[in-house]
């Protein structure tokens, strides 16, 4: 490996150069990420509340200790859980499915792709509206009209919304729909990546199409299908717009996430405070999920 | 070990291009066949077909007497050496020689057993633990030539195997491939572009042009009696000079003339039928005249470049007279040269380029059909 310019000589031309083109990019993270994120660790270790006019008191850790403490939080923390354990494993074994699917010629292969990744496309805002018409209680509703038709009448309808069992896996499909093809496309390149030659040299060796799976395809896809796990779980953690759009946390807390906990505290309850260390703890999910990418990725290049 | 067998195999690809046309050929057991031939004249097509990753539009191919035509293959216990060597990335190299065992359900003892035998025949036991990507070419090269013979196939399958390595490691992996060869006992089907290689490695050649057999045999028979035009131009380093010729009676005997030399026959008809014909010299087979230009039995030809090897000297010498491309067939023309080479003593004062020099054969010459390339006699210019 020869030493790249730039790299290693923090004065040369081209480093100069870079530091000039980042620039715009740095100041912007700072100014709107970072700060703000430095902002709201400072707020979460006070006691501010929106219109109160009290002055705001150091109160070190307490919010966070009256989080522990918080059946709304730990609720939402449940079900931020429960749905990343949901999307992520069925939305990358899906896109996994049609990648491989749609990796093969066939007529209408690329409208399908096409029409795949149109989800991804569209505003969640929109395809939650979407959805809650779809999931409409009462046979009316087409998700409900659907199961009645395939289960031959045996299906009862129900107002999936605001149904306490049903609410949670509702908006976990909805966010699958919208997010599957994203991950397919991404798995679909890491596909086409793989040498034809490495399927060849598989099969002469005598593996089958499903050890040729195993053995060629699962290994080529390592870094796609990290980078997709992670990006998806990051995503799972922050969901917040279908949540506020299709069921506003309910039935009860049944649907609440962490992001929702969070601008509820900050803007409803005015517990600008709370909302903030709510916020830090999201932060640090997702910080810990970005490093674990990193470091497997890292991994994977010193090995390769 | 076993033979290998191919019966008017033929294969179109979907887009209409005829790959390969009723070939037949046999390979014998233990046999090292190298199959040449340009880029384009099917013989990665013949390889892929033998090895099943592509299946024939009509023929058969019979491996040990079994017919595998329609097998996957899995089924066909061969082994393949890709160009680019095709290693599996995410294993080590212990994991890549192993694979294949592990797929036919080898139990793990004796892979273990097998890996360390083969990777002692190859010297890779330094390596076992490497990744591909921390390899050398010629270490990759070494690899996926332990992973093809460590099932013992019945037949190995070589795809260019040396094509990507540099010119000094080709030169000697090529020899230790064909002792390897030779030890093993393997039954090798060898494709290449390189003439070298298929002269120095195969006890057979089979040259192929254009999808078809153009001639099969040993290496130094190819060479000395190339059966077409196209053979004689191909093998050598240069290939055999190729120049427009006219053969006609004379008296009670025949004459040669090319490019305004001459050569008479004895008594008797000439070796060929009269007219126009290919004249077909080995490099080596030409020498410079010591008349120097104008000497009724030489060609007088303009040197266009030197050439200096060290060991000998190499004259590229501007073709006589017009391109002879509207007389000739397709398959004479696609062969010919378009300079004429000679092969010289190093120690010979060399003439420089733009030079005027008599060139004398002493040697063979082939006369082949300007048009289809067969060839249709040889004679001797020595006189």
């Amino acid at each position: 490996m020869g030493r790249r310019p730039g790299a290693s000589e923090p004065f040369s031309e081209e480093a100069r150069a870079g530091r000039w083109l980042t620039a715009p990019a740095l100041a912007g993270l700072l100014l709107f990420a970072l700060l703000p994120f430095l902002g709201a660790v400072a707020l979460s270790l006070t006691d501010l509340r929106l219109g109160s006019p009290r002055p705001p008191a150091f109160v070190g850790l307490e919010q966070y200790q009256r989080l522990l403490e918080d059946p709304a939080f730990l609720a939402a923390l449940g079900n931020n859980l429960l749905f990343a354990l949901g999307v992520v494993p069925v939305q990358t074994g899906l896109a996994l499915l049609l990648a491989l699917g749609l990796n093969r010629r066939f007529p209408g292969q690329m409208a399908l792709r096409t029409l795949l990744f149109l989800p991804v496309v569209f505003p969640m805002a929109l395809v939650a509206v979407m959805w809650t018409v779809l999931y409409a209680p009462g046979p009316g509703g087409a998700v409900n009209a659907f199961l009645e038709a395939v289960t031959f009448g045996l299906w009862e309808p129900r107002d999936f919304l605001r149904d306490p069992a049903w609410a949670l896996p509702a908006v976990m499909l909805t966010s699958v729909w919208q997010g599957v093809g994203f991950q397919m496309v991404v798995l679909l390149a890491g596909l086409q990546a793989i040498p034809r030659e490495l399927y060849e040299a598989a099969r002469v060796d005598g593996a089958g199409p499903w050890r040729q799976f195993l053995h060629v395809t699962l290994p080529g896809l390592r870094n796609p299908l990290l980078f997709v796990v992670l990006v998806t779980a990051i995503l799972a953690f922050r969901v917040f717009d279908q949540i506020q759009i299709m069921t506003q946390g309910g039935p009860g807390q049944a649907t609440t996430t962490l992001m929702y906990e969070a601008v509820r505290a900050a803007f409803v309850r005015q517990q600008l405070a709370q909302g903030a260390a709510i916020s830090v703890v999201l932060f640090l999910l997702v910080l810990g999920l970005t490093l674990l990418q990193r470091r497997l990725l890292r991994q994977r290049q010193v090995l390769a | 070990m076993a033979t290998l067998e191919l019966q008017g195999l033929s294969k179109r690809y979907p887009d209409g291009t005829l790959a390969l046309e009723g070939l037949d050929l046999a390979v014998g057991e233990g046999e090292l066949l190298v199959l040449v031939g340009p880029s384009g004249c099917g013989k990665s097509t013949l390889l892929r077909l033998v090895a099943g990753l592509e299946v024939p539009t009509a023929g058969r191919i019979r491996i040990g007497g079994r017919d595998v035509t329609g097998l996957p293959p899995q089924a066909r216990d061969v082994a393949m050496v890709f160009q680019n060597y095709a290693l599996y990335p995410h294993l080590s190299v212990a994991g890549n020689l192993e694979f294949p065992l592990r797929m036919r359900r080898v139990p793990r003892r004796e892979r273990r057993r097998r890996v360390a035998e083969v990777a002692a025949l190859l010297g890779l036991e330094a390596l076992l633990g490497r990744r591909p990507a921390e390899l050398s070419g010629g270490q990759r090269q070494r690899v996926a030539m332990g992973r093809a013979l460590v099932r013992r196939p019945a037949l190995l399958l070589l795809d260019e195997p040396l094509s990507n390595l540099d010119a000094r490691l080709r030169v000697q992996l090529r020899a230790e491939l064909a002792a390897l060869q030779r030890r093993m006992g393997v039954t090798t089907v060898h494709v290449t572009h390189d003439q070298a290689e298929a002269m120095t490695m195969g006890h057979r050649v089979a040259v192929l042009r254009a999808g078809r057999l153009e001639q099969l045999g040993p290496p130094e028979a190819l060479y000395r009696e190339p059966a077409t035009a196209f053979v004689a131009a191909f093998l050598g380093s240069p290939g055999m000079n190729l120049l427009p010729g006219r053969l006609h009676r004379e008296g009670r005997g025949w004459a040669l003339e090319v490019a305004g030399a001459r050569w008479s026959g004895e008594e008797g008809p000439p070796p060929a039928p009269e007219g126009a014909v290919a004249v077909g010299v080995r490099p080596e087979h030409l020498h410079l005249a010591r008349g120097g230009p104008g000497s009724p039995a030489g060609l007088t030809l303009t040197v266009a470049a030197v050439e200096r090897l060290g060991h000998e000297i190499l004259l590229h010498a501007l073709a006589p007279g017009e391109a002879p491309a509207q007389a000739w067939g397709e398959a004479v023309r696609g062969a010919w040269p378009p300079t004429v080479a000679l092969r010289l003593p190093a120690r010979e004062r060399t003439p420089a380029p733009g030079d005027r020099v008599a060139v004398r054969p002493a040697g063979p010459l082939h006369l082949f059909d300007p048009l289809g390339g067969r060839r249709l006699a040889m004679v001797d210019a020595t006189v």
